[in-house]
């Protein structure tokens, strides 16, 4: 199987996933979300015939990368997916992909990632008695907005200011004889949705590790 | 004279919202034409958030400029730090083709487009430049007939057209002048307020560059501390409040925003101004206008 053979198969069988340029003759690296590993799987295992080398796990601050190798007549496929730190949870392989029962139990205790269905129930890098929240390659959940600016980026993502609109500034507006909110983003509800989309495409809102919904960081 | 949109920034607005009261005020006597900036957003942030993602802050920028650029309107801009970020931003754009189709394009995802047509003053050199000191004195219910020390901040002192990094702060000094201010210097008018450093080590800030300034001041016959940038005005007043509390000794200076100065001057009420949320010493050098 050649590597335009193998990018055809992953687009017709994992329309969610995304091929990355760049790849050369031989690689082909696609990213999906945590819920189509399983299927990556079985597409690249069972139908396309592709054998599991290893799992490679990075620990990218905010989340964790695991990139899965496939490889096959000199062809090496990387799949790659991020699975964030507050989850560290994602379907075994091995069902699937016996050999992948190690790598997985490896990265399970020196990173934290739970894998479910995983057969395994002892340690096998570590010692039985080693303490569950103790992972020693896996870092503390931080983003890459300094601790001093956290606050005001925080508010810059949810409000479009780097202080928060607070009730006391309307009280001191009214008394300078001024409307309570000045003209600024949030006053406008489309022209905050104008500003956050903006703030999304620059990627920097994923990069800082916003939540969107908790309108807040995912770490301070 | 074009149209002039006001920039406010985030800290006017929201903690010393006396100093946008005078700034409509005295723009308003002077007969420019102003507008708000309907939408606008921080500028953003110019130290920590040009560091972190220049491309996201050129954006940011970008966007408020094609706002004034939707309203026909130069940007006049009430803070320093805002200065510097929207400056060097129309400069950046004016002059880094990369930069700008890179914006260009992040802009067109969201509807907006710049075209590069706004001009971005800080209001210290509108009012040097446009207005001009004569104009300002004669507009004047009365003088200030004081003894002020100047605290100029270090973003006045950036330069995106000129070379001359002391153009403006000449400029802050001649406008006080012209309002009948007696200016008086300590030798330390470069040294930094603090404020950034403060984010870091409170207490170095607070040690190391207030202390000495207000031990300066207090040598001087200055009765008063005037600023043009809320941030600096806000380490100062309370900055002061936490000298004390440490327990580190240091004379107590009135800080005034070159604006509250020209809204007391054209005949601004204390209620206007917003001080009930001052400090005591600025609350009382403010009295001496009133009784």
């Amino acid at each position: 199987m050649t590597a335009d053979e193998v990018r055809a198969l992953l687009a017709q069988r994992l329309p969610g996933g995304r091929l990355e340029a760049g790849a050369g003759l031989r690689r082909v690296a696609v990213q999906v979300e945590p819920g189509e590993v399983v299927e990556s799987a079985r597409v690249l295992g069972q139908q396309a015939g592709l054998r599991f080398v290893t799992i490679a796990a990075v620990d990218r601050g905010l989340d964790l990368e695991l990139l899965y190798q496939y490889a096959l007549d000199g062809v090496i496929v990387t799949v790659r997916t991020r699975l964030p730190k507050e989850v560290s949870r994602i379907d075994s392989i091995t069902p699937l992909m016996p050999a992948a029962e190690f790598i997985e139990q490896e990265i399970a205790e020196l990173f934290g990632v739970e894998f479910a269905g995983h057969p395994r129930r002892t340690n096998l890098a570590l010692p039985d008695d080693w303490p569950a929240a103790k992972r020693p390659l896996r870092k503390p959940l931080t983003g890459e907005i300094i601790p001093q600016a956290r606050l005001s980026v925080e508010n810059l993502l949810s409000g479009g200011a780097s202080l928060k609109i607070g009730p006391s500034a309307a009280v001191k507006r009214e008394k300078a004889g001024l409307p309570k909110s000045p003209p600024l983003v949030s006053a406008d509800a489309e022209r905050l949705r104008e500003f956050q989309e903006l703030m999304k495409r620059t990627g920097f809102a994923e990069r800082a590790g916003f939540d969107w919904r908790k309108g807040k960081l995912r770490y301070r | 004279m074009r149209t002039q949109a006001f920039f406010l920034g985030c800290v006017i607005p929201l903690r010393f919202p006396g100093i946008e009261a005078a700034a409509r005020r005295v723009f308003g006597r002077l007969g420019v034409e102003c507008v708000d900036l309907d939408g606008y957003s921080c500028c953003p942030e110019p130290v920590v958030l040009s560091l972190t993602d220049r491309d996201m802050a050129l954006a940011v920028s970008a966007r408020n400029l094609a706002l004034a650029e939707r309203a026909d309107a130069d940007l006049v801009v009430l803070c320093n730090g805002c200065y510097e970020t929207l400056a060097e931003a129309e400069a950046t754009l004016a002059h880094d083709e990369g930069a700008r189709t890179r914006v260009g394009r992040l802009l067109g995802e969201i509807g907006v487009r710049y075209e590069g047509k706004v001009r971005v003053k800080h209001f210290i050199e509108f009012l040097h430049e446009d207005v001009g000191p004569a104009r300002i004195a004669r507009a004047l219910d009365r003088p200030l007939d004081l003894a002020l020390s100047l605290h100029y901040g270090c973003h006045l002192f950036r330069e995106t057209r000129h070379a001359d990094t002391w153009r403006k702060p000449r400029m802050m000094r001649a406008l006080l002048e012209a309002m009948g201010a007696r200016c008086v210097e300590t030798g330390l008018e470069q040294l930094c307020c603090g404020f950034p450093m403060a984010q870091f080590d409170k207490t170095a800030a607070l040690t190391e560059r207030l202390a000495p300034k207000l031990r300066a001041l207090g040598e001087t016959s200055a009765e008063a501390l005037a600023f043009c940038c809320p941030a600096c005005l806000n380490q100062f007043e309370t900055g002061q409040g936490s000298l004390a509390d440490l327990k580190i000794e240091a004379p107590r200076i009135p800080c005034v925003h070159l604006l509250e100065l020209l809204g007391v001057c054209t005949g601004m009420t204390p209620a206007e101004l917003c001080l009930d949320f001052r400090s005591g010493a600025t609350k009382e050098f403010f009295e001496c206008f009133w009784g």
